[in-house]
């Protein structure tokens, strides 16, 4: 039978089969097999390293880790700067309004002169500092006169006295 | 087998020398681009190596390293396929010269006949390209490589009824696109 009467299919099979002559440049065999195994080799190599040269290795290759990671540090250097601050101002407020108490009401037992008037809220100063000291270690900043709690009794007659001893020029 | 099982890259280096033509080939062949081949080609081999612990030898060593890099070939294709790509062929071999069936296609009267044969080298390539993936793996398994229907089931996860419609339709659609070089 002639080339040109052979069925089409056979005749396309002939053609793909033209495909086997496309070798890779000569000694490209040799290459890839040490390419392989230089490969493995240097995995083990990296396996019985510490974590943390390893987790380095891994920063070194993957840009895009890095860049992950330095912006996960960034985020939280950034949120613990801002939750500190606003901490700072807001926690005394806070922590009395989980105490059942209210700023204002500071104030009102600032001006009560008995242990018995503060009694009658239900709940003790000492107790609401008690659960102040034990909830958070920022110590509230609040220096009320005539309190019944004696620790604040000081504080306020030590400021009172450095106040009383400042002479202005 | 059982030394390269235990880790030992030595006994391993003798896997690799024995297959690594014919997996770097069907990759090749696959992706029309010679660097993609290597980088696919190594990677394969370095997975097979560090999953060779769960190989229980249900099938030949040969098939199963066919198996990782095939499916290793057909996910980067198809994360390619979104972006543009160029063919980096392989040189033919000296030895098409002497093949008969060439003469079926490029006359050795042709003026210029290498110019020729690398034209008919691109369409090929191209023409391949055009194929579903699967497609294109079942007519390389075959047609380029040689490997019978129940192998290239095997390699594929699929029955030989499957492999061979899809050995039909692939050439059905490769006459198409080569019909210069058929008619």
């Amino acid at each position: 039978m002639n080339d040109s009467q052979q069925p089409a299919s056979s005749r396309i099979e002939k053609l793909i089969a033209l495909k086997r002559y496309e070798c890779p440049p000569p000694g490209h065999a040799e290459l890839l097999t040490s390419k392989i195994i230089s490969r493995l080799e240097a995995e083990q190599m990296r396996a019985r390293e510490p974590w943390y040269r390893r987790w380095m290795h891994a920063l070194d290759l993957n840009p895009i880790l890095t860049t992950a990671y330095g912006g996960v540090v960034m985020a939280l250097m950034w949120l613990g700067w801002h939750y500190g601050e606003h901490f700072e101002a807001e926690a005394p407020a806070k922590v009395f309004g989980n105490a059942g108490l209210q700023m204002g009401s500071l104030g009102l037992m600032g001006s009560m002169s008995s242990d018995e008037d503060a009694s009658s809220l239900g709940i003790t100063l000492e107790q609401a500092f008690q659960s102040v000291q034990t909830s958070s270690s920022v110590q509230p900043r609040v220096h009320i006169p005539g309190s019944p709690v004696p620790w604040l009794r000081e504080s306020m007659a030590a400021r009172t006295l450095s106040h009383a001893d400042f002479q202005p020029y | 087998m059982r030394s390269s099982q235990e880790g030992d890259l030595r006994a391993f280096d003798e896997l690799v020398r024995r297959y690594q033509q014919r997996v770097y080939a069907t990759v090749y062949h696959m992706t029309s681009n010679h660097e993609d081949a290597d980088d696919l080609t190594q990677e394969s081999f370095i997975k097979a190596f560090k999953a060779l612990k769960r190989f229980k030898g249900d099938s030949s060593f040969y098939t199963w390293v066919y198996r990782i890099a095939v499916n290793r070939t057909i996910n980067f294709l198809k994360q390619r396929n979104r972006r543009s790509f160029h063919m980096s062929l392989n040189d033919m071999d000296m030895q098409v010269e002497k093949d008969a069936d060439l003469l079926m296609f490029i006359s050795d009267k042709t003026p210029r006949r290498d110019i020729r044969l690398n034209e008919l080298q691109e369409k090929l390539n191209e023409a391949l390209m055009k194929l579903s993936e699967t497609h294109r793996l079942t007519v390389t398994l075959h047609d380029i490589q040689g490997m019978s229907h129940e192998e290239i089931g095997k390699i594929m996860d699929c029955n030989t009824g499957t492999v061979r419609s899809r050995l039909f339709y692939a050439r059905q659609q490769l006459q198409a696109y080569l019909s210069e070089y058929l008619n």
